[in-house]
């Protein structure tokens, strides 16, 4: 494992502001395709704010188009993993604003989620950020009556909105809450759809996270990784046998090993795409999460407390 | 690891209104000797963050206080644009050896102007290996073009070895050059490369405060063969189904709909019969 | 000669129960137009405005849409195992009933997928299904029971009123329109009762019958399996299948003997509803009860026994007075004892106390269904942590309380219909066949 004077620099605790920007700049020379080339033709789009803006049709171009061949393979001879350090996690958000915003998500239709978990009464309660796990043997994908939902043979478990019936069949199958609903109509931008960018969303169809397949087309890490300020993201192909957050890369076979990382209930046999390293010696106390809480956010987490106690779930 | 120069020049000649932009330059020597200068602007409205788009920086070379335009470039939308110098260009540089680069940027719409600099020496990374070598060592030799051409060893510099990933360079060592400017490291023998185990080695050197950014790529077969598993295309979560399941579906559903059409058949039968009867009792009647 | 008129006799006897409407009845059919009218405007607006309009959200994804759909389907069996099990084991006393059970089991097939669509967010899309249907998929296993069930009992009620069919054909008595006799006539097939026809219908019958019970088994199951194939606490059960059939049979005998009851007490057909038809389906009706109890029992003993977090956290649900406790005794012990010793008691026992305990067994059935759908949602693996109330617990919303009652509503006007056209009491049936020449040169 490869420890560099920024893991110790972040160690001693950056901001949060200063950890983005040089997020940002270091990406840049970081990435293996830094250079690519805008290809200077535009399309126009609504931005979350309702502004029109311009928009690269290079973000756009290397999708596939659904129910292509491609879209449903995949890109050949990967398998895209994620690691998520729970010892960094203190519930900054960064990752569900990112991830909203990019995916035109109004607030509290969160794809990525930040749970407070507590095993048992006894132990500590830790932060436990949840993007959809791309499970190897995806329960949702196998109750798919339309085939709507798909494993592919990069990893990824996706979803064509352009096929989905509506049955929400896969919400109730996956275990992991993964999967939400467009109940309303919303209020994605008029943009070219592609399973791989998950925009526009379309009412009375499912949607969820997607590992971002637009991003790392273009050899780069999806938004959640590189808003979040303690890099707790790690994003990589398992062939590769290499994760990164951006700021620092570690060789994933030796990290799940070295850390004890763990896949969330492993004994369901879905053979989560998502490893966890322990909230162990962590960079901050959970009680750092509650800070700057809007009321009705902290009484949601609030419920959960008491509900461990009720329970002892 | 990255030379990063932010320069926030007092304002020239903005109005209230206007938003004083943040210049962010770096500057790249890749391979074939291609010198980058990367130049990012953007600016805080409000909270939220803005980038000028398609707006003109005017890159040049200073030499003794003596400015040289080099060229123009535009921004893309995220306030990001690349000036590429080629290899084969020749750049004034400074008395001391110094090569001085300034981006120039004279403001537009709401953007107020801003400068930014980059101060470099400039240096070659040789990144040497024997593709057979079993120990898989990898050896850089870093060296500056002296005034006459002569090459001059750099030694106590950190240079990082990596191999391209998809996401990033994964660096497998970093070692200091010696006093002949050279240093090695070994290839990992576990990393796994391409379908035939061909990984592309990069030496690099990352926000030195001499040389900035350099880095040299060349490829190699000494990565493991990655070959990706042959999956079986009928299971629960592929599109077709295990025969079994097939099967089981065909012979129930065909048995059933067999028995409705045997008793339609019926039916028509009694049908049948029942004309049949009607019309021999109405030819007997006659 | 003497069956023709005897059968004829009886024909008329039974349609003079159904002539021209009563006042009492006029006001039932603008009442049950009214709640249809309500159940469309509630359509239209769940058409337009979204699902937003339900009380369904992430979490608990289905809300009692799916519930009538597993209750209509439930009450279907009456026809399937009733008539079909019956018919079978040669029962005579089944006779006067089986037009009654079988017409359940066609209007509420009907209905009740009605709801499944309900539940779909893109209805235009549902091409998608035989496009891209994926056979491992439960659902795509429901859509082609459902479709085959229907036309399986819709093919079994139509056997079984050939014989009636020709009767109405024959009718010189009543005043039929000739339109409605062209259609009699299409409809009976050119049945005159002959030995080769009548062998050939008794042979389509058993065949049916006995066709029908395995389908009938099978609906439920795959409906089971749309919740037992996920890994949900108080779903993901071994016993699913046979549990949601014993209970798709029990509340099924239940609603047909409520429509007996209305047919005997506002038609006036005691003379073939009989207060032994009564207490046999009583008997029936405690011997279901009997078994669902003890899978209900085997069920909750075994996931509480086992003590799995995440399965007690549903089970504690269930039994909590403050949560759904209230409702989970009601329908799961008040549901099987009640019955039970209403139609199990002899002294209590009568026709009254039999559709009593058959009106706490449907109840207790329907509430069952949502004790089994909504919990479950309400409480995924992964606690939910919402601050919306509407995304933390179900609460049923004006369209789908209009939408439930509407399906209720379409299910009495059916009845109400019907009864009209075809003969609610198989007189074929019950008036045995003596002379078949007799029958013959009658009609030329």
């Amino acid at each position: 494992m490869k420890k560099n004077s920024r893991r110790d620099f972040l160690v001693k605790g950056a901001t949060a502001a200063v950890g983005t920007v040089l997020a940002g700049g270091l990406l840049s020379m970081c990435t293996k395709k830094d250079d690519l080339e805008a290809t200077g033709e535009k399309v126009k789009l609504l931005d979350t704010n309702g502004n029109l803006v311009e928009v690269d049709k290079g973000h756009m171009l290397c999708c596939s188009a659904p129910g292509s061949k491609e879209v449903r393979k995949g890109m050949p001879g990967r398998h895209f993993v994620m690691v998520i350090d729970l010892s960094r996690c203190r519930n900054a958000r960064r990752c569900v604003d990112a991830c909203n915003s990019m995916h035109y998500l109004p607030p509290h239709h969160e794809w990525l989620k930040v749970f407070l978990m507590q095993d048992s009464e006894d132990t500590s309660s830790y932060w436990f950020p949840k993007p959809c796990f791309h499970c190897d043997t995806p329960a949702c994908v196998n109750v798919c009556p339309v085939g709507a939902t798909f494993k592919r043979e990069d990893g990824l478990v996706l979803i064509d909105n352009e096929r989905c019936i509506g049955c929400k069949f896969c919400m109730a199958a996956c275990p992991y809450s993964s999967r939400v609903f467009n109940w309303d109509e919303p209020k994605s931008p008029n943009a070219v759809y592609s399973p791989e960018s998950s925009v526009p969303q379309r009412v009375g169809t499912v949607g969820k996270c997607d590992f971002c397949p637009d991003f790392f087309k273009r050899g780069e890490l999806p938004d959640c990784v590189m808003a979040c300020p303690n890099g707790v993201f790690f994003y990589g192909d398992k062939n590769e046998d290499v994760v990164t957050n951006g700021i620092e890369s570690f060789r994933f076979s030796e990290l799940v090993k070295n850390k004890s990382a763990f896949r969330y209930m492993e004994e369901l046999g879905t053979r989560p795409s998502v490893y966890y390293l322990p909230p162990v010696d962590r960079l901050y106390p959970v009680e750092k999460g509650f800070e700057d809480m809007p009321e009705e956010t902290r009484k949601a987490y609030e419920v959960r407390r008491a509900h461990i106690k009720k329970f002892n779930v | 690891m990255l030379f990063v120069l932010i320069l926030i020049l007092p304002f020239r000649g903005n109005t209230a209104d206007q938003l004083q932009p943040k210049m962010k330059i770096t500057y790249k020597k890749v391979t074939d000797g291609t010198r980058k200068i990367t130049v990012s602007v953007s600016a805080s409205d409000s909270g939220v963050k803005v980038y000028p788009e398609g707006v003109i920086i005017t890159v040049s070379a200073e030499k003794d206080s003596a400015k040289v335009k080099l060229g123009t470039v535009s921004t893309d939308w995220k306030g990001k644009a690349t000036f590429e110098i080629p290899a084969g260009r020749t750049v004034a540089k400074g008395s001391d050896g110094f090569y001085s680069f300034l981006a120039n940027f004279d403001g537009y719409g709401k953007f107020a102007a801003v400068d930014g600099s980059v101060k470099v020496k400039d240096i070659t990374l040789e990144l040497n290996f024997d593709p057979l070598d079993t120990a898989k060592i990898a050896h850089v030799f870093a060296y500056e073009i002296g005034a006459k051409g002569e090459k001059i060893m750099v030694p106590n510099l950190d240079v990082d070895f990596c191999v391209t990933r998809i996401f990033c360079l994964y660096p497998f060592g970093t070692a200091k050059t010696d006093s002949t400017g050279q240093c090695s490291v070994a290839f990992p023998r576990t990393l796994p490369g391409d379908s035939v185990g061909e990984v592309v080695l990069v030496a690099r050197i990352m926000d030195n405060d001499t040389y900035a950014n350099v880095e040299t790529r060349k490829s190699v077969k000494w990565g493991v063969p990655f070959i990706p598993e042959l999956k079986l295309h009928r299971g629960l979560g592929d599109t077709d189904a295990p025969l079994w399941m097939v099967y089981t579906l065909i012979v129930l559903l065909s048995a059933v709909w067999f028995h409705f059409s045997y008793i339609i058949f019926l039916m028509l039968r009694i049908n049948s019969i029942g004309k049949k009867m009607l019309r021999n009792t109405a030819n007997s009647a006659v | 000669m003497e069956y023709q008129k005897i059968a004829q006799n009886k024909l008329e006897e039974i349609f003079s129960h159904f002539g021209k409407p009563s006042g009492k009845e006029k006001i039932l059919f603008v009442l049950f137009g009214l709640v249809c009218i309500g159940a469309l405007y509630a359509l239209y607006t769940q058409i337009v405005e979204g699902h937003i309009v339900t009380g369904m959200r992430d979490n608990v994804v289905w809300g009692i849409y799916i519930v009538n759909f597993i209750f209509f389907i439930g009450i279907s069996y009456a026809g399937a195992m009733i008539s079909g099990i019956l018919h079978l084991l040669h029962v005579e006393w089944r006779k006067p009933i089986i037009r009654i059970a079988e017409m359940i089991t066609v209007i509420s097939t009907m209905i009740g997928p009605v709801y499944i669509l309900l539940c779909v967010g893109r209805l235009d899309r549902l091409q998608n299904i035989p496009l891209h249907g994926r056979i491992q998929s439960p659902i795509t296993w429901d859509v082609m029971a459902i479709t085959t069930y229907l036309s399986g009992s819709i093919l079994f009620l139509y056997l079984a009123l050939v014989r009636d069919y020709a009767l109405m054909r024959d009718n010189e008595g009543m005043k039929i329109p000739n339109w409605r006799r062209n259609i009699y006539r299409k409809l009976a097939a050119s049945y005159y009762g002959l030995p080769e026809q009548k062998k050939l219908l008794d042979r389509a019958l058993t065949i049916m019958s006995a066709i029908i019970i395995p389908l009938a088994v099978i609906v439920h199951s795959v409906l089971a399996w749309i919740f037992g194939m996920t890994i949900r606490p108080g779903w993901h059960s071994t016993i699913f299948a046979p549990y949601f059939v014993i209970a798709a049979v029990y509340s099924g005998t239940a609603v047909l003997i409520i429509a007996m009851w209305i047919f005997r007490k506002y038609y006036h057909l005691e003379e073939y509803l009989q207060e032994k038809h009564f207490k046999y389906l009583g008997i029936i009706l405690l011997v279901l009860a009997g078994i669902y109890g003890y899978f209900t029992f085997s069920e909750y003993l075994t996931v509480w026994y086992g003590s799995e977090s995440w399965e007690l956290e549903v089970v504690y649900k269930l039994f909590d007075m403050n949560s759904y406790g209230p409702w989970f005794y009601f329908a799961a012990v008040g549901g099987v004892l009640f019955p039970m010793i209403l139609a199990g008691v002899p002294f209590i026992r009568n026709i009254n106390t039999i559709t009593i305990a058959s009106v706490i067994a449907v109840a207790g059935m329907w509430i069952k269904r949502y004790l089994i759908v909504v919990p479950t949602l309400e409480t995924p693996l992964l606690p939910i942590q919402d601050t919306r109330p509407e995304y933390v617990n179900y609460s049923i919303t004006w369209v789908e309380w209009f939408l439930t009652f509407g399906g209720v509503a379409v299910f009495f006007l059916f009845f109400m219909i019907f009864i009209r056209f075809m003969p609610i009491i198989p007189v074929a049936d019950i008036v045995e066949v003596n002379d078949h020449e007799d029958f013959i040169t009658e009609k030329l």
